[in-house]
């Protein structure tokens, strides 16, 4: 089973270099990325300065996997990457990373979507919100 | 038959520990209720209960090896 997960924050340098790779596939007409990252958000007057992630590393991948495998079969794309952080990830960093391409881009704007959603409700990832005084609070999806 | 569980996120610092082993006999009542009953926290806690893997909340008949997971609500991307 691939592994999704990286230590700390997707830099922008990988996020590029995935990119580049795909040059060589010249039958891909559109590529959409999803970028989530980390907020600032203020929780009872605190800021929320960076996220520690932790995750059931064994399921979340395997969950990965089988949403991998119904984007494939919903969407006619040409590949697919995804990558979520694990461990402590600041605010305005880069927490996860997904990339599809596709011949053209209807396809790629639809699958993207789709596959952020599913990611959001189904992974068993954990999110402590750490505030600078050391404190912290677990986050939700909504 | 002894099974391993595990805690995840939130629920490891409302019960104090990552995993334990309980002995767990197949007639004796539902999964959800054996862990209430054992940490009353999690009546106050949404939590969703995987078994290998699996979001479920039923030990499959028969099997042998089994791992628990106590997975509070999802917070990835």
């Amino acid at each position: 089973m691939k592994n999704c997960f990286k230590e700390g924050p997707i830099s922008t340098e990988f996020i590029g270099e995935s990119i580049a790779h795909h040059q060589v596939k010249t039958n891909i007409g559109a590529h959409q990325i999803f970028l989530g990252q980390v907020r600032m958000d203020e929780i009872n007057g605190k800021k929320v300065v960076a996220i520690d992630y932790s995750a059931h590393e064994e399921m979340a991948n395997k969950v990965f996997h089988d949403i991998r495998e119904a984007t494939f079969e919903k969407f006619d794309l040409t590949c697919m990457h995804i990558y979520h952080s694990k461990g402590i990830v600041k605010a305005g960093e880069i927490c996860l990373f997904v990339f599809v391409s596709s011949k053209h881009r209807k396809i790629a704007l639809q699958a993207i979507e789709y596959l952020v959603e599913e990611i959001k409700a189904n992974v068993p990832v954990f999110g402590k919100e750490l505030f600078e005084d050391d404190s912290y609070v677990w986050k939700k999806n909504k | 038959m002894i099974v391993t569980v595990q805690y995840f996120g939130l629920i490891v610092d409302a019960i104090g520990k990552n995993s334990e082993d309980i002995e767990w006999n197949e007639n004796q009542k539902k999964l959800r209720e054996f862990f209430e009953d054992k940490h009353p926290v999690l009546k106050t806690i949404h939590y969703k209960i995987a078994i290998n893997n699996e979001l479920t909340e039923e030990i499959p008949e028969n099997s042998t090896n089994i791992k628990i997971a106590l997975l509070p609500p999802f917070a990835g991307g």
